[in-house]
C-alpha cells in the first residue's frame, strides 16, 4: 500500500511540476514593430522595435522618462538570419506574437518582391494573419524613430492611425499580411496604405501600388486622390463630401457619408467587356454655408445631390485612370467581379486581364441621396 | 469493466460523429481546392457524404443480419476461419494505418502552433498514454468519454464559426455552379474518405441490441449528414476567409482561419490556441476509436488480454514515428485511401454478398 503512495507521489512530481516548454515574460523581448528597408552597402535592413518595460509611464508616475522602445537595427540578407542576429545585441529573446504593423520603404519594395520578403511571416507560427502591413517613401529609420504625442510607440501609432478608416475616406482600409498572402497567391495587384513624416508628425499618406505580377513596387497613389479607390473597394462607411462654391451656387457644403453601396456589373459583348459601377452613397447634411437654403421645402436638396454625383464619379474616374493609364495594372480587383459575372469569358482570358483592363469600358454612375439636414438651420430669407 | 450494456441511437451518433471528424477538418480545405479549383468545391462534400450515405447502408444491413456480433466476428462466420482471419488482419492493418496518420499530423500540429521545442516522441507518446489508459476500462467507457466531450466540441465548432463569418468575403464564395460540374463529381473521391469512421457500426455492434434496421440507418443517415453539414460550413467559412488560391498554398487551413480572428486588447487574443484545445478532443476521439477497433482486432485474432493493448500501442508508436517529415506525412495519404477503399467498401461489400448468396444468418 505505501508503495503505490509512493508510486503516486513520484508520478505527480513528474507530471505536475511544471512547464516543458516554459518561457518567463519578463524574459521575452516583445517586438512591437518591424519595419524592411535598404541599408547603404545595398543588403536588407532590419529594424526591430522593442518594448522597454520599465520606461512605460504608469498612471502614478507619468515623469518624462526615456522613450518606451529601443530600435534594433541589422543588416543581412535573409529576414531570419536578420532575427537571429538581434540576440548579439539584445539580451531578451525577440518574440513576434504581439507584433503589432510591419512597415516597407519603397526604395526596397522596388528592388526586392514582395512574396520573397513576406514567406517568413507567413511560414512562421508566431506571426498572425493579422498584423498590418504599411509602406513608406521616406527611410523607415525616420518614421520608427518619431516621438508620438498620444501614443508611445510609433509601430503602435501607424496602425491606429488607419483605423480611422470609417472617418476619413483618403484613409486607405487596413491591409492585413493574411489579406496581402492571399492576393499575392491569387497574383492580384494590390494597395498598401502609406505613410509618411510631416512636420515631424506621423501622417497616413496615400497609399503604394503593388504589381502582382512582379510583386513589386510601381507606383503611388497620393493622398488627395484616394478616396475613389475606396468607392472601387466598396468599403465606404463614413467620411465627408466637400462641395466648393465652384459645384454649387451657394456653398461650400459638406456631406456627412452615412453609408455607401457600390454595384459592379460587368456585360459581355462582341467579345468587349464593358463594366458598369453603380455607387449608391446616403449622406446627411453636415456643414451649411449656403444661409438662405430652405431645408423645409421639397426639392433643397437637388441641386447639392447633382453636385455630390459629380464629385464622386469625378473621383472614381481619377482612380481609373491611374489603374488603366498610368499604371496599368488592376489594383481595384475588378478582376473578381467579371469572374463572378462573366466565369466563362474569364476562364479563357484570366491570363491577359491587365492587358483587358486597360482596354476596359468602364462607367461610373453615383447616386448620392441626402436623407437628414441635422437639428437646426438657418434660413434667412 | 464497464457497465454499458446498449447503445441509445443518440450515444451511437454521438460516436459516429466523433469517429469522422478529426484530422479531416483540418486538411480537407487544402486537398479539396487542389483537386476542384473552383469556389464551389463544398458540392463535392455532399456528394460524398450521399456515397457514404450508401456505403453504410451495407454495415447496417451486416449488423442486423448477424447481431451481437463485431466485424471480426462476422469476417470468420461468413468467409470461413483462414479468409477471416486475413480480413481480419488488414482491418487491423488499416486501423493501425488510420491511428498513427491521425496521431502523426495531429503532433505535427501541436508541435507548430503549441509546444514548439518538445519533442515528438514526447508529444505522440503522452497521446497515446491516455487514449490507451480510456480503453483500458472497456467500450462502455469510451463511448461515455465520446458523450461528456461532444458538446464541447460542438461548442467550439460552432464559436469559430460565428466568430469567422466577420472576416468572411463574399466574393470568394462566388460564382456558385459555375465550375466544372465533372471534376466536382470525380473529386468527391477526396471527401467520401473524410466519412470514415462509420464502420466503426460493426465494431461497437455487440453494444446494439435488437434494433430496427430503419431506426438503425436512420442514426447511421443522421450522423454521417450532421458531419457532412459541419464540414460544408467550414469549408464555405475557409474559402470565404482565405479565398481559393490561399486555401492551396497553406498547410492548416482551418487553424489559419482561427488565427485571422483577433479581439484587440482582450485577453484571448489568440484564439486558435482555445480553438485547438477543443479541436484535440475531437481529434483524440477519432484516434481512440481507432485504437480500440485495433486492440478489439487483436484481441479476436489471438487471445484478448493486457498484452493486446500494449502490443497496438507499440505499433501505433513506432509506425506515427516512422515518416521523416510532414511533407512525407501528407504523401502517404493518397494511399492510406487505397487501404481505406479496400477496409471500408471492399470487404463489408463482399461480405454481404457471400452472405446473402449463403442465405445465411445469426441468431443469439
Amino acid at each position: 500500500m505505501t508503495l503505490k503512495y509512493f508510486f503516486c507521489l513520484v508520478c505527480s512530481a513528474v507530471l505536475l511540476s511544471g512547464c516543458w516548454d516554459i518561457k518567463e515574460i519578463e524574459d521575452v523581448g516583445i517586438v512591437t514593430g518591424l519595419a524592411l528597408d535598404v541599408s547603404e552597402e545595398e543588403q536588407l535592413l532590419m529594424i526591430n522595435q522593442y518594448v522597454k518595460p520599465g520606461q512605460i509611464p504608469t498612471q502614478q508616475d507619468s515623469s518624462q522618462q526615456d522613450s518606451p522602445y529601443q530600435n534594433l537595427e541589422s543588416t543581412g540578407t535573409t529576414l531570419f538570419e536578420m532575427i537571429r542576429e538581434n540576440s548579439l545585441e539584445s539580451n531578451r529573446p525577440p518574440n513576434y506574437t504581439h507584433l503589432k504593423s510591419i512597415l516597407f520603404s519603397t526604395k526596397l519594395l522596388e528592388k526586392e518582391p514582395l512574396n520573397q520578403l513576406i514567406d517568413l511571416y507567413i511560414r512562421d507560427h508566431e506571426f498572425r494573419r493579422t498584423v498590418p502591413v504599411f509602406i513608406t517613401m521616406d527611410p523607415v529609420q525616420k518614421i520608427f524613430n518619431a516621438q508620438p504625442e498620444k501614443e508611445l510607440f510609433p509601430s503602435i501609432q501607424i496602425k491606429e492611425l488607419s483605423e480611422n478608416y470609417h472617418k476619413n475616406n483618403t484613409n486607405p482600409k487596413n491591409l492585413t499580411i493574411g489579406d496581402m498572402s492571399q492576393y499575392i497567391s491569387e497574383r492580384k495587384s494590390f494597395i498598401i496604405p502609406g505613410m509618411a513624416m510631416i512636420n515631424g508628425n506621423i501622417k497616413s499618406y496615400g497609399a503604394g501600388v503593388i504589381s502582382g505580377e512582379t510583386s513589386q513596387y510601381i507606383g503611388w497613389i497620393p493622398l488627395e486622390k484616394m478616396e475613389g479607390i475606396r468607392y472601387l473597394h466598396n468599403n465606404v462607411e463614413g467620411g465627408y463630401l466637400y462641395l466648393s462654391e465652384k459645384d454649387i451656387t451657394d456653398g461650400p457644403v459638406v456631406l456627412e457619408i452615412k453609408g455607401a453601396n457600390s454595384k459592379f456589373d460587368v456585360s459581355l459583348s462582341d467579345g468587349n467587356l464593358s463594366m458598369r459601377v453603380d455607387v449608391e452613397v446616403t449622406t446627411s447634411l453636415g456643414e451649411d454655408w449656403g444661409v438662405d437654403r430652405n431645408v423645409f421645402k421639397t426639392g433643397w436638396e437637388k441641386e447639392i445631390k447633382k453636385a455630390a454625383d459629380k464629385d464622386i464619379e469625378d473621383k472614381v474616374d481619377v482612380i481609373l485612370q491611374i489603374a488603366q493609364k498610368e499604371l496599368k495594372t488592376d489594383f481595384a480587383h475588378l478582376s473578381q467581379w467579371a469572374r463572378i459575372h462573366q466565369p466563362d469569358y474569364w476562364k479563357k482570358h484570366k491570363e491577359e486581364w491587365d492587358e483587358i483592363f486597360t482596354q476596359m469600358d468602364i462607367d461610373v454612375q453615383a447616386d448620392v441621396s441626402i436623407k437628414d439636414f441635422g437639428t437646426q438651420n438657418f434660413n434667412m430669407e | 469493466m464497464s457497465d454499458l450494456r446498449q447503445l441509445t441511437s443518440i450515444q451511437l451518433i454521438v460516436i459516429f460523429i466523433s469517429a469522422m471528424i478529426g484530422v479531416g477538418i483540418i486538411l480537407m480545405p487544402r486537398d479539396l481546392a487542389n483537386a476542384v479549383n473552383a469556389p464551389d468545391l463544398w458540392i463535392s462534400i455532399i456528394i460524398g457524404a450521399f456515397l457514404m450515405c450508401l456505403i453504410a447502408t451495407l454495415y447496417v444491413l451486416l449488423v442486423t443480419r448477424y447481431p451481437g456480433l463485431t466485424f471480426f466476428d462476422m469476417s470468420k462466420k461468413i468467409a470461413g476461419r483462414w479468409i477471416g482471419t486475413l480480413i481480419n488482419l488488414f482491418f487491423i492493418f488499416y486501423c493501425l494505418i488510420v491511428a498513427s496518420y491521425i496521431l502523426r499530423v495531429t503532433t505535427a500540429i501541436i508541435k507548430n502552433y503549441l509546444l514548439d521545442t518538445t519533442p515528438l516522441y514526447v508529444i505522440i507518446g503522452s497521446f497515446l498514454l491516455v487514449s490507451l489508459y480510456l480503453i483500458s476500462n472497456g467500450p462502455g467507457d469510451v463511448v461515455r468519454f465520446f458523450q461528456l466531450y461532444f458538446p464541447v466540441m460542438m461548442f467550439m465548432f460552432l464559436i469559430l464559426a460565428l466568430l469567422s463569418i466577420k472576416d468572411v468575403d463574399v466574393q470568394n464564395i462566388r460564382p456558385v455552379l459555375q465550375s466544372n460540374l465533372l471534376t466536382t463529381v470525380t473529386q468527391s473521391k477526396i471527401t467520401f474518405f473524410s466519412f470514415i469512421g462509420i464502420e466503426f457500426l460493426m465494431i461497437f455492434s455487440p453494444l446494439i441490441k435488437k434494433k430496427k434496421t430503419r431506426n438503425l440507418a436512420l442514426s447511421v443517415w443522421i450522423s454521417i449528414i450532421v458531419t457532412a453539414v459541419i464540414y460544408v460550413i467550414f469549408h464555405v467559412l475557409t474559402i470565404g476567409v482565405l479565398g481559393i488560391a490561399e486555401l492551396k498554398e497553406i498547410t492548416f487551413p482551418t487553424i489559419e482561419m482561427a488565427k485571422s480572428i483577433e479581439f484587440q486588447g482582450f485577453f484571448f487574443e489568440r484564439f486558435e490556441l482555445i480553438f485547438i484545445f477543443g479541436w484535440l478532443i475531437t481529434v483524440f476521439t477519432s484516434f481512440t476509436t481507432y485504437t480500440y477497433g485495433m486492440i478489439l482486432g487483436i484481441g479476436k485474432v489471438t487471445k484478448p488480454g493486457w498484452w493486446c493493448m500494449a502490443g497496438a500501442g507499440l505499433l501505433i508508436f513506432i509506425v506515427a514515428l516512422y515518416p521523416e517529415g510532414l511533407t512525407e506525412v501528407l504523401d502517404y495519404s493518397s494511399h492510406i485511401q487505397w487501404i481505406g477503399a479496400v477496409a471500408v467498401i471492399g470487404f463489408p461489400a463482399l461480405m454481404l454478398l457471400i452472405s446473402l448468396m449463403r442465405r445465411q444468418t445469426h441468431d443469439t
